[in-house]
């Protein structure tokens, strides 16, 4: 974390966020039952107090964002500029990866090929040799392919 | 007493054995590397036991924790890295033991005195757990409310520096916990016409994300070179070769029995406080140990007694945090938190319930806490040198299989490919979460003790007609808010005061 002018951070976007969702739970807990004339709450009543009390502590985690003005995504001590750009990348590349390998695994209904083309995207992401990342997605897809079909009897179909 | 005997026949002569000794080596490898937590441990393992015998999935899962934690003193020692949060203390005096030659002697103190820790701990999980239970077999839905409440309040209080942050995550817990079918009335909610929804976000799917892939991704963040191994630029041969002497002397042993007696003590009492680890607890202890010390001055220089209760009090909580666990279905710590979704994974629900339709397999979890903590006091004599190896393990490799079993393991817990969806998207929160310094516990254990909150609530309403007065008026429940309360203003009422002081001094 460092320090620098006052601006929206981290804290003020997740704050913001929470007032939002906190907002969007309560119309949605106002159109459960209330309550019923025995005096026991209703389906609706404990979201409805959840969501006003987020929304509460949402206001206040904007308001120490702007107060605090610590840069919470900013490049860590000790990790040179040229790392951190590439972390950052690898880090947007993961996240596509782990999509691109529900929707292979979905779409080929084969878990073999998604996860060999997951781990050896991963591994070249995140600089491993090229033949070591394909000895290691080889090894990984069919190891864990051949344990959990095999000896657990867990079938890895995506439908 | 003959059936506590019994589970120990039982385990030492059936496959209980091996499972047990599966988990503790598991657990040698993930505490003494940086990074991977027990925490992390068990959440992956958990969905992966399944398919065993809960006895069998509860050796494997419990071989992990105690273990994990002890291992990671290793790597506090030999590389002044804590391999786990709990061994945050032991960095204070155990890499002093290094630069001053006896690496032998610091790795058996840290193995001694954490099997100490671990085995009076189990003890008191022994003794005390049915006693506890008895009593707890008298909560209403009131009592178990306030109790929820009371878990809650105290995992946002120690979970961080800043008391909004927690009481944010714990309050999104809360509003998560409710997608599903209401628990008093059935009817759907917050399931936008998804029938995956509506037994609500697994639990153990969202925590294998949070501290899996969430895990992954925030070392991802602050990496600081490529194909680094896990020992950095420490020198791992070195240590290897030249260990010294192994055994304390009877001085060393004379100087610190009484810092250990009362580290364990305190390290049980913190454990079963719901929320509070064996980080907390080996600072404490630690902390006590220099108070009481005639060498005040060796602490933090490598002192023996530092070390030893350093190491003692991060397994001397296990044992208190299963109590509370097991007693009275709130996790004294998080790796409870997961124990206790495993547990509902095997279809028991933890609590006092547990003694009466399952006691023989409590005994068998209690004989499996003592016959875990003999093989690590066998093992982590034996494998000093090989902790050394471990580190050599290039980060990449563990982060590939990391998330390669997190997709495995929530897949396989319904077959669902839209469980993975959630892990991955738990993951990403998880790792947001942490970058921006809010605590992941009390989101956890909001998702967990939610329902619970929430059904008890209704319940005691709906006995008292609405009457709220059935909080107030009853003991147990009237303690138990109170210290849920108290646990929240204390920080803030303390840190107002230290400033007022500051302001008086200045």
């Amino acid at each position: 974390m460092t320090e620098r002018k006052f601006s929206l951070n981290a804290l003020s976007i997740i704050g913001f966020l929470g007032i939002l969702l906190g907002i969007w739970w309560a119309s949605m807990a106002s159109k459960l039952p209330g309550g019923s004339m025995d005096g026991t709450p209703g389906a609706g009543s404990f979201p409805m107090a959840v969501s006003i009390a987020l929304i509460i502590l949402g206001a206040i985690m904007v308001y120490n964002g702007f107060k605090e003005q610590v840069a919470y995504f900013a490049r860590p001590e000790g990790v040179s500029v040229e790392m951190a750009k590439e972390n950052v990348l690898a880090i947007l590349l993961t996240v596509a990866a782990c999509a691109l390998f529900v929707l292979l695994w979905y779409w080929t209904n084969n878990y073999v090929i998604a996860n060999f083309v997951l781990m050896l995207a991963l591994a070249l992401v995140y600089r491993v040799h090229v033949v070591k990342s394909l000895v290691f997605a080889i090894a990984f897809s069919l190891g864990s392919y051949y344990f959990f079909s095999k000896v657990l009897q867990v079938l890895l179909y995506a439908r | 007493m003959q059936m506590l005997f019994g589970a120990f026949a039982e385990i030492l002569t059936t496959n209980l054995f091996f499972y047990s000794l599966l988990g503790v080596v598991a657990g040698i490898v993930v505490g003494a590397l940086p990074g991977l937590s027990a925490t992390m441990a068990v959440a992956i393992l958990t969905p992966l036991t399944f398919w065993l015998e809960p006895a069998q999935g509860m050796a494997v899962l419990l071989g992990v924790y105690n273990s994990a934690i002890w291992a990671g003193g290793i790597t506090a020692i030999l590389i002044n890295t804590p391999g786990t949060p709990a061994s945050i203390a032991q960095t204070f005096d155990g890499y002093h033991f290094v630069k001053n030659g006896k690496i032998g002697l610091a790795l058996s103190v840290n193995t001694i005195y954490s099997v100490v820790g671990g085995l009076f701990g189990s003890l008191v999980l022994t003794i005390a757990a049915f006693p506890v239970a008895r009593f707890a077999l008298r909560f209403g839905p009131p009592e178990m409310f306030a109790l929820a409440l009371f878990g809650l309040t105290m995992m946002i209080s120690v979970s961080g520096t800043k008391l909004i942050n927690g009481l944010f995550a714990g309050f999104l817990g809360l509003l998560i916990s409710t997608i599903g079918l209401d628990p008093m009335h059935g009817m759907p909610r917050f399931t936008f016409g998804n029938v995956n929804l509506l037994s609500g976000i697994p639990f153990v799917v969202a925590l294998v994300g949070m501290f899996g892939v969430g895990e992954v991704l925030y070392q991802l963040s602050e990496r600081r070179a490529r194909n680094r191994s896990f020992a950095g630029d420490a020198d791992t041969s070195g240590i290897i070769k030249n260990l010294g002497r192994w055994l304390p002397t009877r001085e060393e042993l004379r100087e610190s029995n009484l810092a250990v007696f009362l580290s364990c003590v305190i390290s049980t009492i913190i454990g079963a406080i719901p929320g509070a680890g064996g980080d907390i607890a080996s600072i404490v202890c630690w902390q006590q140990a220099k108070q009481m010390s005639k060498k005040p001055e060796e602490f933090g220089k490598g002192s023996y007694t530092g070390l030893a209760v350093a190491s003692l009090a991060n397994n001397g909580v296990i044992g208190g945090a299963m109590t509370t666990m097991m007693t009275l279905g709130i996790p004294g710590d998080g790796v409870t938190a997961i124990l206790i979704g495993s547990l509902m994974m095997y279809g028991m629900q933890p609590g006092p319930r547990l003694f009466v339709e399952q006691a023989p397999f409590v005994y068998r979890i209690m004989a499996l806490m003592f016959v875990g903590y003999l093989m690590i006091l066998v093992l982590g004599m034996l494998t000093a040198r090989a902790s050394a190896v471990i580190l050599k393990l290039k980060q990449e490799y563990v982060w590939l299989a990391v998330i390669g079993f997190c997709i495995l393991g929530s897949f396989a817990i319904n077959n669902s490919v839209f469980d993975v969806i959630v892990m991955f998207i738990a993951g990403l929160v998880g790792f947001i979460f942490k970058k921006a310094d809010i605590p992941l516990g009390p989101f956890i254990l909001a998702l967990l003790l939610g329902p619970i909150a929430e059904s008890n609530y209704r319940r005691s309403l709906a006995l008292s007609q609405g009457d709220m007065s059935i909080f107030f008026t009853r003991p147990i429940t009237v303690v138990l808010l109170v210290l849920a309360i108290l646990s929240l203003v204390w920080q803030p009422v303390r840190d107002l005061m230290k400033r007022r002081r500051e302001a008086k001094a200045a």
